[in-house]
């Protein structure tokens, strides 16, 4: 709507005091309202804090709850699984207890054998790789669960990032009043 | 008795939760805001929203005030925004503003007021043919009353700029003046001009 016209002369400027007195009536003119309860209402209803931190009431507790009480059912279900595994004379748990006690029993040797430590080190080594496979391959499903749990931990971190990070860009403030104007006096 | 507490204590009342010290700010600058949305030309029937939209920008961007200068001064910068942003919005309605049934206080007899009126919705009419870098500097100074160093930390401009710009604001609107609103020149001041 701005007008293009050319000035005739370059030095046209009127002057303050010309625009004082023609601006007067404009200089007159008052607005009084009261707008208090509105915007207290708008800030009660959209905006608890001014500085943002929207997830940080129950959502973020929520979270930190779903994350430990994953954990601990994970390690539950892993020790669970173990003692299981022991109590009924698994072969997989045998191995492993069979690997403890011979691993035990050359390190008690290994003390009083100096000289033969290195030899029944070996053997005591190859013992409990073929012992830690087995319970590896017995613990298997376990081990999927374990991984599952995780990975669904890790997609319900990613979705509650999102919806925070949602939620922030959405009650982010829409003019800054630092640097909102560009050089020429509008807005950037 | 206790004294009024100043902006900055409200302000960090605010920052550190307790929200009903912004209604103090709100009652204490509402009028500011509202009269200086009015002069950059919103409707008066809009007044009101423009004046809410303000303080809840102001609220939500609390933390980025700078106490170092008056909040006045901040909220002077986004109410000329926001009047700006306003006005790009609604262009149409610029010709269809309600004069005010209540006008200021203190002063002028009612035909002198109905005049003022008058002559106020043509001002009106005529900054709205200002650029808009030239409009608000020149409502900020010579309606608003501002100084030029507030005018340039409102604008976020060097005075150098803001004095230029006043400069040739001013001759544009007396331009404008001479030529559709003569009726508000100032006796004979464009005499010989026609």
């Amino acid at each position: 709507m701005s007008e293009r016209l050319r000035f005739r002369r370059p030095g046209d400027d009127p002057g303050p005091a010309w625009a004082d007195e023609v601006l007067g009536p404009l200089r007159r003119r008052r607005a009084d309202v009261d707008v208090t309860s509105l915007v207290m209402q708008r800030i009660a209803a959209n905006a608890p804090r001014p500085l943002g931190a929207p997830f940080a009431g129950a959502w973020a507790r929520a979270a930190w709850a779903a994350a430990f009480a994953g954990g601990f059912l994970a390690l539950a279900l892993l020790v669970g699984t173990a003692g299981v595994m022991i109590a009924n004379g698994d072969e997989g748990a045998r191995a492993a207890m069979t690997l403890l006690a011979t691993g035990g029993r050359f390190a008690v040797s290994a003390l009083g054998h100096l000289g033969a430590l290195a030899g029944a080190f070996m053997t005591a080594t190859l013992a409990f790789l073929k012992g830690a496979w087995v319970l590896v391959d017995i613990a298997a499903p376990v081990v999927r669960g374990g991984t599952f749990v995780a990975a669904l931990g890790g997609v319900m971190s990613l979705g509650i990032s999102l919806v925070i990070i949602t939620r922030a860009r959405r009650t982010a403030p829409a003019v800054s009043p630092h640097g909102a104007l560009n050089r020429h006096g509008g807005l950037a | 008795m206790a004294s009024e507490p100043t902006d900055l204590e409200l302000v960090q009342d605010v920052l550190a939760g307790r929200t009903d010290g912004f209604a103090i700010l709100v009652r204490r600058y509402q009028r500011l805001v509202a009269t200086a949305a009015l002069r950059m030309g919103i409707p008066r029937q809009e007044i009101e929203d423009v004046t809410s939209e303000v303080f809840y920008k102001v609220y939500r961007s609390l933390h980025r005030y700078e106490p170092s200068h008056a909040l006045s001064t901040w909220l002077y910068r986004i109410t000329v925004n926001a009047a700006l942003d306003h006005r790009r919005s609604r262009r149409h309605d610029a010709k269809n503003e309600e004069i005010p049934e209540s006008l200021a206080s203190g002063g002028p007899t009612a035909l002198d007021e109905a005049g003022d009126r008058q002559q106020a919705r043509l001002l009106q009419e005529a900054l709205q043919r200002l650029p808009e870098h030239y409009r608000a500097p020149l409502v900020l100074m010579h309606v608003e009353g501002l100084s030029l160093q507030e005018v340039g930390g409102i604008l976020d401009l060097p005075e150098g700029t803001i004095k230029s710009r006043l400069f040739r604001a001013r001759a544009l609107l007396k331009e404008i003046i001479r030529r559709h609103y003569p009726d508000l020149a100032p006796d004979g001041a464009f005499e010989g001009n026609a």
